[in-house]
């Protein structure tokens, strides 16, 4: 982009100066000569000079007598996002307060979800309207930050049907309400432009997008979103926001980007057993036998021990059985393995098998099924049940089964398991 | 007119100063900015949750903003109670990636170098850890934005906080901008015992107690059957039956004189012999099926032997572990020489299981 100045001494030719391109326009003086030309490409403006070689200032605009050529970009219009304000939900548009201690362009530190919380945005046209000018459809998206707001690539529409963010309706706002220029101490932005556009149904809580306004070179809006934070937000995750043109952001400058952190949810884990010690009592090769919390061992199904789990997160947690099957020394009775397996007297066997109730907790194949299986071992955990997100309480029961042979070695055999769960945040 | 000019003109002036801004921003770009942000995918994967016990931690997450950068720093941070008194940064390891956070593993000395993560331990109990991106910001390879990283304690030093019931959230921060909380949980015992026994179990049957050869001949051998009347081929007399869940399996042994009657024998068969009729010769011999039982030698050829005595056991047969029901045939042998004094000859055998467990 080159900018030219300088002053015509000498008397102008009728054609003092002439360019064009792909991408600027060229105005160039002539005496007591109006008009415009335009193309797809650039637009050519003429227009009258004075008698060179004076110049005058005021506060208000330069004065530049001569015979001036400026190079420029075309006047096409530039919407600069300037200016944002994030406010309570308490009050009408004029009347509700600033979230951010009457600060303009502050991010929201910890936004709860579910709560309604309302960004005010101030678009001003830095350009002009003699190129490209339209109506615009103002559209609030937000995007999760990850390095940076401008790096983000995929903006999200804050009214689309789910996602992280939604529109809320409020009773505070009526959808398509005027907005006011409202102070900046109650959550008003400054002035990035000459005029206000007062009628502007900026006013938004049912949808994301404002009706068609056009906004001039020497004006500015500013649009009020209520909008919550849903439970698929990420804890603790910093989103920024934009407007655009319907998605469109064709001649949209962001000079700010509002942002909110989504408040970390508070994790919670909880997890505890019932009983740490049971037993089968004696094995037989008759019948199977099932643990119990007396160490008596029964003839049929029953619960050993239970475990209760829960947790507040959104990625929920994993729980894993880890430990050697019953073992003495060199004598062990053979784990069922990884798969799902019926009762088979007269068969090795050691598994377990669970169920799962309460909360949103349940069991993992290959325990969730009627018959047991073991695949842990003294080294490696063999996962039980998991939750994939934020669960109350399941309460898990937990049956062992143990079947001998003839010739499974005579002896008093033990194992010691370990039961872990993990929380995933 | 002027109004026109007077805006162009402010929209040039405007421009400069963008230009101007621009070149600015531009020269303090090579400083390193930092953004912060959320970590995400946490978690921390302990080998026990039970209180004041030693537990490994497999700590993960995933960091959108990458530590690139020689001033990054990733400082872990357990709370109270945990205890890594002692502990080592030889005990810690440090993996990164893109898609598992196994690609790349890092290594740690006191001080970072250009290939060389810092790993510091400090505070009480060394529950600080600081790790400190190599003066390259690269090391084996850069922590890019969205990688994962995995950061292992093994269970050396590394003891459990002592209050049961009781949530610690373990704190992620550090200079490379990204934060996070890992909140785990204790308990008084994670661990359930289980306990089983096996009773001993020791079968044995013996399918005929009364045999007989019949009437001894010098001219052809002789051999016992279970009708008693005995016959001139090899065959089974009786069979025995064991089985037992003994670890280290059993013993069967014979317990008995050889064929007397009163004061004359037919002598017994010290080794295992083949028939040889004309010749006195008492013996027996045993093949199995099923099981882990073995006929013991002298017992298990083709030949016959017999060594057991009136007061002393032989052993015929052996598993050395548990077993199934071993079936033993048992065959027995008689041969008279033509001095053989003429008498009804008998005796009783004794056969014995003695399983050990």
């Amino acid at each position: 982009m080159f900018v030219y100045i300088f002053g015509w001494l000498g008397t102008p030719a009728a054609q003092a100066y002439f360019a064009s391109s792909t991408s600027f326009g060229v105005q160039h003086q002539l005496n007591s000569i109006g008009g415009r030309s335009t193309s797809t490409s650039f637009s050519l403006f003429h227009a009258g000079g004075q008698t060179a070689n004076t110049q005058a200032t005021s506060t208000n605009f330069y004065g530049l007598a001569g015979i001036l050529k400026f190079l420029f970009r075309p006047t096409k219009p530039s919407y600069e996002q300037t200016h944002y304000h994030w406010r309570n939900d308490d009050g009408s548009e004029s009347a509700a307060t600033s979230a951010t201690s009457g600060t303009q362009d502050t991010a929201l530190s910890s936004l709860a979800k579910s709560t309604n919380i309302r960004l005010r945005v101030e678009i001003s046209n830095e350009g002009g309207t003699r190129w490209v000018y339209a109506t615009q459809q103002f559209r609030l998206e937000y995007g999760l930050l990850v390095s940076s707001c401008s790096a983000i690539s995929s903006w999200v529409d804050v009214g689309a049907v789910a996602g992280d963010f939604d529109m809320v309706n409020t009773a505070n706002l009526t959808d398509g309400n005027n907005t006011t220029n409202i102070a900046t101490s109650i959550g008003g932005v400054t002035d990035s432009n000459k005029t206000f556009l007062t009628s502007n149904t900026a006013v938004k809580d049912t949808s994301s997008q404002v009706g068609a306004l056009s906004v001039s070179s020497d004006s500015f809006v500013e649009l009020e979103y209520s909008i919550q934070a849903l439970s698929a937000a990420t804890d603790g995750g910093i989103y920024c926001f934009r407007l655009t043109n319907a998605s469109s952001a064709t001649n949209y400058t962001y000079t700010v980007y509002p942002q909110a952190t989504i408040a970390s949810g508070a994790q919670a884990i909880s997890f505890s057993i019932s009983d740490n010690s049971i037993g089968f009592s004696t094995l037989s090769a008759a019948a199977a036998t099932y643990a119990t919390g007396n160490l008596a061992g029964s003839a049929s199904e029953t619960e050993a021990h239970n475990m209760v789990a829960s947790v507040t997160s959104n990625n929920g947690y994993l729980l894993t059985v880890q430990g050697a099957t019953l073992t003495n020394g060199g004598y062990s009775i053979n784990a069922i393995g990884g798969t799902n397996t019926a009762s088979a007297v007269g068969s090795e066997q050691f598994g377990l098998r669970m169920t799962a109730t309460g909360g949103s907790g349940s069991v993992t194949a290959p325990y969730a099924a009627a018959g047991f299986a073991y695949a842990a071992d003294a080294s490696t955990a063999s996962q039980v049940a998991s939750a994939a997100g934020t669960s109350s309480n399941t309460t898990y029961s937990v049956r062992y089964l143990t079947n001998i042979a003839n010739v499974t070695e005579a002896t008093a055999y033990s194992s010691t398991i370990t039961y872990t769960i993990t929380g995933n945040y | 007119m002027f109004n026109l000019y007077s805006k162009y003109l402010r929209r040039v002036i405007n421009i400069s100063l963008i230009f101007s801004l621009t070149a600015f921003y531009l020269l303090l770009s090579v400083v390193p900015v930092a953004h912060a942000a959320a970590l995400t995918a946490l978690s921390d994967t302990m080998s026990s949750s039970k209180i004041t016990t030693a537990s490994s931690h497999v700590l993960k997450f995933t960091t959108p903003t990458g530590a690139a950068e020689s001033t990054d720093t990733i400082i872990i941070t357990f709370p109270a109670d945990f205890d890594f008194t002692s502990k080592t940064i030889s005990t810690l390891s440090f993996t990164h990636g893109a898609s598992t956070g196994l690609e790349t593993t890092e290594t740690f000395a006191a001080n970072p170098t250009g290939s060389v993560w810092g790993a510091v331990f400090s505070g009480t109990a060394n529950r600080i850890l600081t790790l400190t991106a190599p003066t390259d910001g690269i090391g084996i390879a850069t922590v890019a934005a969205s990688d994962k990283i995995i950061i292992t304690y093994n269970s050396t030093n590394s003891i459990n906080a002592t209050t049961p019931a009781t949530s610690y959230a373990i704190a992620i921060t550090g200079a490379f901008g990204d934060t996070g909380t890992i909140t785990v949980y204790l308990i008084t015992n994670d661990q359930v015992a289980v306990t089983a026994t096996v009773n001993q179990t020791l079968t044995f049957a013996i399918s005929d107690v009364t045999i007989g050869f019949g009437t001894l001949t010098t001219a052809n051998r002789r051999d016992a059957t279970g009708d008693t009347n005995g016959q001139t081929t090899e065959v089974e007399a009786h069979n025995m039956t064991v089985s037992t869940n003994a670890a280290s399996g059993y013993i069967l042994t014979v317990l008995g004189a050889t064929l007397n009657a009163g004061s004359p024998t037919i002598t017994a068969l010290g080794s295992n012999t083949a028939s040889s009729a004309g010749t006195e010769q008492f013996g027996l011999r045993m093949d199995n099926s099923g099981g882990n039982g073995t006929v013991t030698a002298p017992y298990a050829a083709s030949g016959y032997a017999y060594t057991g005595t009136a007061s002393t056991a032989a052993q015929v047969a052996a598993s050395s572990t548990s077993s199934f029901t071993t079936t033993y045939s048992v065959r027995y042998l008689a041969n008279i020489a033509g001095d053989t004094e003429a008498g009804s000859y008998s005796t009783t055998l004794t056969y014995t299981t003695t399983a050990t467990f």
